[in-house]
C-alpha cells in the first residue's frame, strides 16, 4: 500500500509544478519523500521579496502524519528557531489532517511569516523581542531576509521597514492627515499666526475666525502675510463687539 | 552490516517510542494483549482482572459486564478506535448474518454516500485511495465464500500492517471519519445543537484532524449514514464511575422496524472496545 503514497506524492508534486500563480515550488532527487520547497517572502512584511527553502521529508505513514517540515532559510521570527529552522505550527502537528498536501503545508508556512504568534513561541528570543521592541524586530528579521532569503536591502526610512514599522508608519501618518484637517477646521482656513495673534490678547479663537470671516480677510491658502492694519482695526472692533 | 543493523535498531526503537507516545497521548494504558489493531475475540474476564485492585466501582462492574458479555475485541486506541471499532463492528455483523446480499447492499450504500466525498470539492487525488480500500475490501468479502473465510479477511485487513505501518486500515478508517464529517457538513440542522457551540466548521475542522477520537455525534452521524439502513443497531455500554453496578446501556434505533443485528461497543472514558453479548442475555 505504500505506493498509495508515492503515487499521491507524484500527483502532488505535478499539481505544484502546474500552479504558477502562487510561486511555490519544489523540487527532489531520485527520493521522492525528501523534498525541497520554497515560497515568497509575504508583501507587506519584513521577509518580502525573501525566498525561503523549505526541508520536507514525508513520514512513512504520509498522509495520515504530516510531512516534517523545517526552514533551510535563516528567519528571524518567533514561530521558528532562529538556530535550526524548526517549525513550532499547529497544522504540522496535531491538527494536521489527510485533506491537506504539501503545498497547503507550505502555503501555511508562508502566511505563518505574515501572523507571527510570539505567544506559542518556538524561539523565545526572537518573540521576545516582538513584543518589547517590534520596530528592532522588524529590522533585525528585514535584515536576515537580507543576508539569507536575497530580499533586496530595505532603505529605512523611506520604503517598507516592516509590518510593524508600516503599520505604526502609517498611523504616524493618518493622525498628522487628521491633525491637520482638524487644524484646517479650527483655524477656519486661516494661517494659525494670523489668528493667534489675536487669541493672545484674550479672545477666543473661535470668535476670532468668525470675525475674520466678518471682515472678509483673505486666508492666502493658510499662508502667513502681513496684515494691513485697517483690516486688523475692524476684526478688533469686531471682536469688542463695536459696530 | 554493521551499518545496517545499526540503522534497523534505530528504526525500531523510534517505531517503539512513538507507539509509546500515541498510547501516552490516546491517555489510557493499552494492554499487550496482542499488540494487534483489532484483537481476536478475548474473554471479558481480561478486562475484570485489569480493575482486580483497582477502583471499586469497576470491580463490581466488569464483574456483572461479563455475565452478560462474554466476549470483547480489544481495539488499538491510538485516536481511531471508535472508528475502528464501529467500521470492523458493521462489516463482522453483517458477515455473522451470512447472507452475501447484505455486503453486496453495504457496498452499494457505501457508494451512494461517496458522493459527499465528490460534492466536498476536495480533489478527487486525496480521497480515491479511501475509497477503494473500502471498495477492495468489500469486494473481497463479497468474493469470499465461506462466512469464517470472510471473519479472516476482515480480521487481516484491519490489523494490516504493510511496510511497517497500518496503511491499509487507516484509509479505510481516514475513509469512514471523512464520510462522517462531510455528511454532518452537508446535514448541518440535524446535528448543529449535539456539537459544542452550535459550530458545525469548528466541530468538522476538528474531526478532520489525525488525532480527533469518535464521539457520539459522529457515532450517531455514522450510524444514520450506514448502519441504520442496514438494520444494524448500535449498542453502547458505558463503564464509568456513573452510580449502579452495571455498565450503562444505550442504543441507537435503527431506522427499520426489524433489527438485523447489533453492534456493541464498550466505552471506557477516552476509549471504544468491541463487546459481545452470551447467547441468554437480556438484550
Amino acid at each position: 500500500m505504500a505506493s498509495n503514497r508515492a503515487r499521491r506524492m507524484r500527483k502532488e508534486i505535478a499539481d505544484i509544478h502546474s500552479d504558477d500563480v502562487s510561486k511555490i515550488t519544489v523540487s527532489h532527487g531520485d527520493d521522492i519523500m525528501h523534498l525541497k520547497g520554497s515560497f515568497q517572502g509575504p508583501p507587506g512584511t519584513p521577509y518580502e521579496g525573501g525566498t525561503y527553502v523549505i526541508d520536507i521529508s514525508i513520514p512513512q505513514e504520509y498522509p495520515f502524519r504530516p510531512p516534517i517540515m523545517k526552514f533551510d532559510t535563516k528567519v528571524w521570527h518567533p514561530n521558528v528557531s532562529s538556530q535550526t529552522g524548526a517549525i513550532c505550527l499547529d497544522t504540522l502537528s496535531s491538527a494536521w489532517s489527510p485533506v491537506l498536501t504539501v503545498k497547503s503545508a507550505l502555503l501555511s508556512l508562508q502566511s505563518l511569516l505574515s501572523t507571527p504568534e510570539p505567544n506559542d513561541p518556538q524561539d523565545a528570543e526572537v518573540a521576545k523581542m516582538l513584543k518589547e521592541r517590534p520596530k528592532e524586530f522588524d529590522r533585525v528579521a528585514a535584515e536576515w531576509a537580507n543576508k539569507y532569503a536575497g530580499a533586496p536591502r530595505k532603505d529605512r526610512g523611506e520604503s517598507s521597514g516592516g509590518a510593524t514599522e508600516e503599520s505604526m508608519r502609517r498611523k504616524a501618518r493618518k493622525s498628522k492627515e487628521e491633525e491637520e484637517a482638524e487644524r484646517v477646521a479650527q483655524y477656519g482656513g486661516y494661517n494659525e499666526r494670523m489668528i493667534d495673534d489675536f487669541v493672545s490678547m484674550g479672545f477666543d479663537r473661535d470668535r476670532v475666525v468668525a470675525a475674520f470671516d466678518f471682515v472678509g480677510i483673505d486666508n492666502n491658502g493658510g499662508e502667513w502675510y502681513e496684515m494691513e492694519e485697517a483690516y486688523m482695526g475692524d476684526i478688533t472692533a469686531r471682536l469688542l463687539g463695536e459696530p | 552490516m554493521e551499518d545496517t543493523g545499526h540503522n534497523h535498531m534505530d528504526k525500531t526503537t523510534s517505531r517503539d517510542e512513538e507507539l509509546a507516545e500515541q498510547r501516552r497521548l490516546a491517555g489510557e494504558y493499552v494492554p499487550a494483549y496482542d499488540g494487534l489493531l483489532v484483537s481476536q475475540k478475548l474473554s471479558t474476564e481480561l478486562i475484570h482482572e485489569e480493575y482486580a485492585t483497582g477502583d471499586i466501582a469497576y470491580q463490581v462492574k466488569t464483574s456483572n459486564l461479563s455475565k452478560d458479555f462474554g466476549f470483547f475485541r480489544k481495539i488499538r486506541g491510538d485516536g481511531n478506535c471508535g472508528f475502528r471499532a464501529f467500521y470492523f463492528g458493521l462489516l463482522e455483523v453483517l458477515i455473522e448474518l451470512g447472507d452475501e446480499n447484505l455486503l453486496k447492499a453495504q457496498k452499494t450504500r457505501f457508494n451512494e454516500v461517496n458522493g459527499l466525498l465528490v460534492r466536498s470539492g476536495v480533489d478527487s487525488i486525496i480521497w480515491e485511495d479511501w475509497v477503494e480500500a473500502t471498495n477492495r475490501l468489500l469486494n473481497l468479502l463479497i468474493s469470499t465464500k465461506h462466512k469464517e473465510e470472510r471473519l479472516e479477511a476482515l480480521f487481516t485487513a484491519f490489523n494490516n500492517e504493510d511496510d511497517m505501518s497500518d496503511e491499509h486500515s487507516r484509509e479505510l478508517l481516514t475513509h469512514l471519519r471523512f464520510l462522517i464529517s462531510y455528511h454532518i457538513k452537508e446535514n448541518p440542522e440535524q446535528y448543529k445543537h449535539f456539537v459544542p457551540d452550535g459550530s458545525i466548521d469548528a466541530y468538522c475542522s476538528s474531526l478532520e484532524t489525525v488525532s480527533a477520537e469518535m464521539d457520539e455525534v459522529s457515532l450517531t452521524a455514522a450510524h444514520n449514514m450506514l448502519s441504520s439502513a442496514a438494520g444494524i443497531n448500535i449498542e453502547v455500554l458505558y463503564l464509568d464511575r456513573s452510580i449502579g453496578n452495571s455498565v450503562t446501556r444505550h442504543k441507537w434505533e435503527p431506522e427499520k422496524e426489524k433489527v438485523r443485528g447489533v453492534i456493541t461497543m464498550l466505552f471506557r472514558p477516552g476509549h471504544y472496545d468491541l463487546a459481545y453479548p452470551r447467547e441468554n442475555a437480556p438484550s
